[in-house]
């Protein structure tokens, strides 16, 4: 199967600043990969070469195929993003700013009214995006960046600022774009929401990837292993299971019968990223 | 690579979405309303009408010498009706159907080229009128012409040149209410190409609704609707002026040439403009500085400056299109050397646009 994203030695050097150094991943058609990492360890740039938005200074990348330098044009129409920040045309109504990029595209006028029943906003069409909602922007955002059925949709922290429901249904949407076949490279400061979503995910740091796989693998390589036990006397304990003292205190206790509840804990990727990265996102 | 199927569409949603913001509004019908300001304060140029009714031989060389005058002198609108005799003539001035009438003995002309005196009939009203005068006085000089009499003195007359722009006369010449009414327009063509065209790029760009549209379109096809958008306002916004003020420029292929060439070249000052600023708030807040140097040189053409002003205002391109509009305006060369005011429109266009071009390679790698 092709790879919907085929990167390789990535870089984007501002000065003397090295955005991103030299990275180097691929991402399969109807995968869910995310990009994790700090504000500025180089996430929006990657996006921003990917998309055709800013030239590489080393490496080649092709998306759908094609080459991100020399065969932009041909990328465009097969791509589209959801920006971090809500970047609609707030004079114009819903239905307009959909109608201007079906336009754009090439799609028919009535792409607008599918993608508005789409996330829910049929209702709103008409007003002005200005009395919006944060979450109705962004379920416009989400319309407006599937107007031309894109193979790859790139989306850049695109439940930031949103409520939980809102959130929530947002990462319903994408699973079911993601079951549809669509390709979605999603960058997200939410660890939850990347372990939920994502096929894979690369933690990314001072422009580098320093791990990359599944959100359970690097859990299971990475993470510390815990369990909380509960003792008769009613005190709860944190154990390390790959710690031998504390593997041999729990196994004291059970022989003594002190023990009321064992919950096992994995590590969670906030925790593998806090190993990896030296803090937390 | 540039498709016409973006830019329309890019064109259209600036042209609409550019009257909903009220700076852009603002920068269009302030110089309308400043324009009919000027055009209610300068009232029409003096001309005024002359309804004369004559009896007597109708190609008498008097009549000839009336309209002569009137036609040369472009300070009298003179309409000339032919009647049978004295008493139809009478009739017309009282019933205020002409202004004044004159009545030929037969034979004038001969009469007065022999040395004999004819008497020629003037009828006017009780109150006469400036047509009064202008008869009387044309119907004299007619007289001493036909009659070959030298006039009693010979007025020379000799320009001295008191520096500062040979051009100096033009207002004089053009009459307050065009002059200030072009001067006008010509700020309106750098309030929408220094004011509007930028506000809209910067706002795509503080708003990041530029991100969303370089994901399908280019930066180039971007600029290029704004152009296009700012070329649409002016084209309105004059025929809007024009038709408000009742002027029609009377060469109006070089009227729409100077119009044109100057918001060519205002318009790319304005979209490298639009680069520089990050909110189309700031744009707004330094527009009165960077519309100073353009819009005052406008003012300036045709009035008493020195000469080194002079000259550096001949370098502005609002300077050289005033001029170019002028002259379009007028119908005649109010100012000469039109081809240099081509010739400067034209190096602002191409140097304007090569910047903007390497600007944008720039920022395409």
């Amino acid at each position: 199967m092709t790879n919907a994203v085929e990167v390789n030695g990535l870089e984007k050097h501002y000065g003397e600043v090295r955005a991103v150094d030299g990275i180097s991943f691929s991402v399969a058609e109807g995968e869910v990969f995310g990009l994790l990492g700090h504000n500025g360890a180089g996430k929006t740039t990657t996006i921003r070469m990917l998309t055709g938005r800013a030239r590489p200074t080393a490496g080649t990348a092709t998306v759908a195929g094609y080459d991100i330098v020399h065969q932009r044009d041909r990328i465009k129409p097969v791509i589209n993003a959801v920006f971090e920040d809500p970047n609609l045309y707030e004079r114009f109504s819903g239905r307009d700013n959909l109608t201007l990029f079906a336009e754009l595209y090439g799609a028919p006028a009535s792409r607008a009214d599918e993608l508005l029943e789409t996330v829910g906003l049929t209702a709103a069409a008409k007003r002005k995006v200005k009395t919006y909602s944060s979450g109705m922007k962004q379920r416009l955002l989400v319309a407006r960046a599937l107007v031309n059925k894109p193979r790859v949709l790139f989306m850049d922290e695109p439940t930031r600022g949103l409520d939980p429901t809102s959130a929530r249904e947002l990462r319903a949407l994408v699973s079911r774009l993601s079951d549809e076949g669509t390709t979605i490279f999603l960058t997200t400061h939410y660890m939850e929401e990347a372990d939920e979503l994502c096929d894979r995910v690369a933690f990314l740091s001072q422009g580098r990837i320093v791990a990359l796989d599944t959100p359970r693998e690097l859990k299971l390589k990475q993470g510390e292993r815990r369990a909380t036990v509960l003792l008769q006397d009613r005190t709860e304990h944190s154990l390390r299971l790959d710690d031998p003292a504390d593997a041999a205190k729990l196994d004291q206790w059970m022989r003594d019968g002190l023990v009321l509840t064992v919950h096992s804990q994995e590590g969670t990727l906030e925790d593998v990223f806090v190993a990896l990265a030296g803090r937390a996102l | 690579m540039i498709r016409p199927r973006i830019i329309a569409t890019l064109f259209r949603k600036d042209i609409v979405d550019g009257l909903r913001e009220s700076r852009v509004l603002i920068s269009l019908l302030t110089p309308i309303i400043l324009a009919v300001l000027y055009n209610t304060l300068f009232p029409e140029d003096k001309v005024f009408e002359a309804k004369v009714a004559y009896a007597g031989p109708e190609n008498s060389a008097i009549v000839q010498t009336m309209v002569t005058r009137a036609a040369t002198g472009q300070s009298v609108h003179l309409t000339l009706r032919h009647v049978g005799d004295a008493n139809e003539a009478r009739g017309l001035v009282a019933s205020k159907e002409v202004d004044v009438a004159f009545v030929l003995p037969e034979g004038v002309d001969e009469a007065i080229k022999a040395g004999r005196t004819p008497s020629i009939g003037l009828i006017e009203p009780e109150v006469a009128s400036s047509a009064s005068s202008f008869v009387e006085s044309s119907l004299q000089i007619a007289a001493r012409t036909l009659a070959d009499q030298k006039p009693p003195a010979t007025i020379v007359t000799e320009s001295v040149k008191t520096g500062g722009s040979a051009d100096q006369g033009v207002m004089g010449q053009m009459g307050p209410r065009k002059y200030f009414v072009l001067a006008t327009i010509v700020m309106m063509l750098g309030m929408i190409s220094m004011l509007a065209v930028p506000i809209m790029l910067t706002e795509e760009s503080e708003k990041k609704t530029l991100d969303a549209l370089l994901l399908v379109g280019s930066y180039l096809e971007v600029i290029v609707s704004k152009a296009l958008v700012g070329l649409a306002y002016v084209g309105l916004s004059v025929a809007l002026m024009l038709a408000l003020t009742r002027l029609r420029p009377e060469d109006m292929a070089t009227f729409v040439a100077g119009t044109g060439i100057l918001a060519l070249a205002l318009i790319g000052i304005g979209l490298l403009i639009g680069g520089l600023f990050r909110s189309a708030q700031q744009v707004y807040s330094w527009s009165s500085l960077m519309l100073l140097p353009v819009i005052g040189p406008a003012f300036a053409v045709g009035l008493p400056v020195p000469d080194a002003l002079d000259k550096l205002f001949k370098a502005l391109p609002t300077s050289q299109g005033m001029r170019i509009m002028a002259n379009g305006l007028a119908g005649k060369p109010l100012f000469a050397d039109v081809w240099l005011s081509y010739a400067v429109l034209l190096g602002w266009v191409a140097a304007m646009y090569g910047l903007l071009a390497w600007r944008l390679s720039r920022r395409e790698s």
